[in-house]
């Protein structure tokens, strides 16, 4: 008999538990370990074996509520996953930003032209000529015009980007707060890492195509900003891909 | 009591835990002897909230081997720290504040 009362509970649990193989795996072990702790607690105590694990068992609780409590519900996992998203919104809308600040850096060390310009030969029409030297009397020429237009215009936008990206990620951190979570807590959670990493990966990887792209085809007009935001998303690419990994071996068994 | 432990379960399981890292079995057995047996849980439910806070991030948890055992044993994370702080502090002021209701119908 001795265990036998442990297994029949353990067989009840992981009939009842929902998850991963390995999430299902890790309850039944913690949960056998609790209750091979509590029996050898009521042996110390003088109980005989039977007794001791029939005390064990009972003192846990019914496996349905324990599977019940266990179990992440849809609502739960949907509104998890809804938080992350948004978190991972924000992020991005402040990498951004901040490419928006490199790329400003760019255009005070006097790369204009390598952030911003078009390739060389373009043509503009009147209209938007007309328009841009209107916007920026003091350029030379059309092109310049839309060059000057091009910096304005790239930098507003994107250090826009940052400020509603800030807006949103304070907004996430707030309601995390209110629930006893954090900001960090969302972000690092196995699902977000491993879309941010992805996600930015992906990102940085066409963005250097872009830069790339425009020096080869263009003699470099134009390639600082994809350059500019693919190294961002090249940090937080990184960033994201050594949480995930740590939270993997976290939940490694 | 139990029924309304549950409301503050996540508060006291953090407490338990930052006074050193714990496995779930150590952690129900701290809830019952600090608080004099008055806090007798069905100890299962302390594992629901173990998982809970570790997917909040509150918690970080690891195998380790103990004289022959496997044990999974939970730790507080640095955002565990901060919202164990702030409970603290929410309790304390709500305490006192029945507290306060309290003593003056008294």
């Amino acid at each position: 008999m001795s265990g036998e009362l442990i297994e029949r509970y353990l067989d009840d649990l992981q009939a009842r538990l929902h998850g991963t193989p390995r999430q299902i795996r890790r309850t039944l072990r913690e949960v056998e370990d609790h209750l091979r702790d509590a029996t050898d607690a009521g042996l110390a105590r003088g109980l005989g074996a039977d007794d001791a694990e029939r005390q064990a068992v009972a003192a846990f609780g019914p496996a349905a509520g324990v599977a019940r409590a266990c179990n992440v519900s849809t609502w739960q996992l949907l509104r998890s996953l809804a938080g992350q998203a948004v978190a991972l919104v924000g992020v991005a809308l402040v990498a951004v930003g901040l490419s928006g600040a490199v790329t400003a850096v760019m255009v005070a060390a006097g790369g204009r032209v390598f952030a911003f310009a078009d390739p060389a030969g373009t043509r503009y029409s009147a209209h938007d000529c007309a328009h841009w030297l209107g916007q920026h009397p003091r350029a030379g020429s059309c092109a310049q015009a839309a060059l000057d237009e091009a910096v304005s215009d790239g930098l507003l936008q994107r250090f826009a980007a940052g400020a509603v990206g800030l807006i949103v990620v304070a907004v996430v951190a707030f309601l995390a707060h209110r629930q006893g979570s954090s900001l960090l807590a969302v972000l690092t959670r196995p699902v977000a890492a491993i879309v941010g990493a992805t996600a930015f990966a992906a990102a940085g990887v066409v963005l250097s195509g872009l830069g790339g792209n425009a020096v080869a085809l263009h003699a470099g007009n134009g390639a600082g900003q994809w350059f500019a935001a693919a190294g961002v998303s090249a940090v937080a690419a990184l960033c994201f891909a050594a949480i995930a990994l740590r939270r993997m071996r976290d939940m490694a068994i | 009591m139990n029924e309304r432990l549950k409301g503050h379960l996540d508060l006291l399981v953090l407490e338990v835990i930052a006074t050193r890292p714990a496995h779930g079995y150590d952690v129900i057995v701290s809830l019952r002897d600090r608080s004099d047996g008055a806090f007798d849980l069905p100890e299962g439910t302390v594992y629901p909230a173990l998982y809970r806070l570790e997917r909040s991030g509150l918690l970080a948890s690891n195998w380790t081997a103990e004289s022959g055992r496997r044990r999974r044993v939970y730790a507080l994370t640095a955002t565990g720290r901060r919202a164990l702080a702030a409970q603290r502090r929410q309790w304390r002021e709500f305490a006192s504040a029945v507290g306060a209701v309290l003593g003056a119908q008294a």
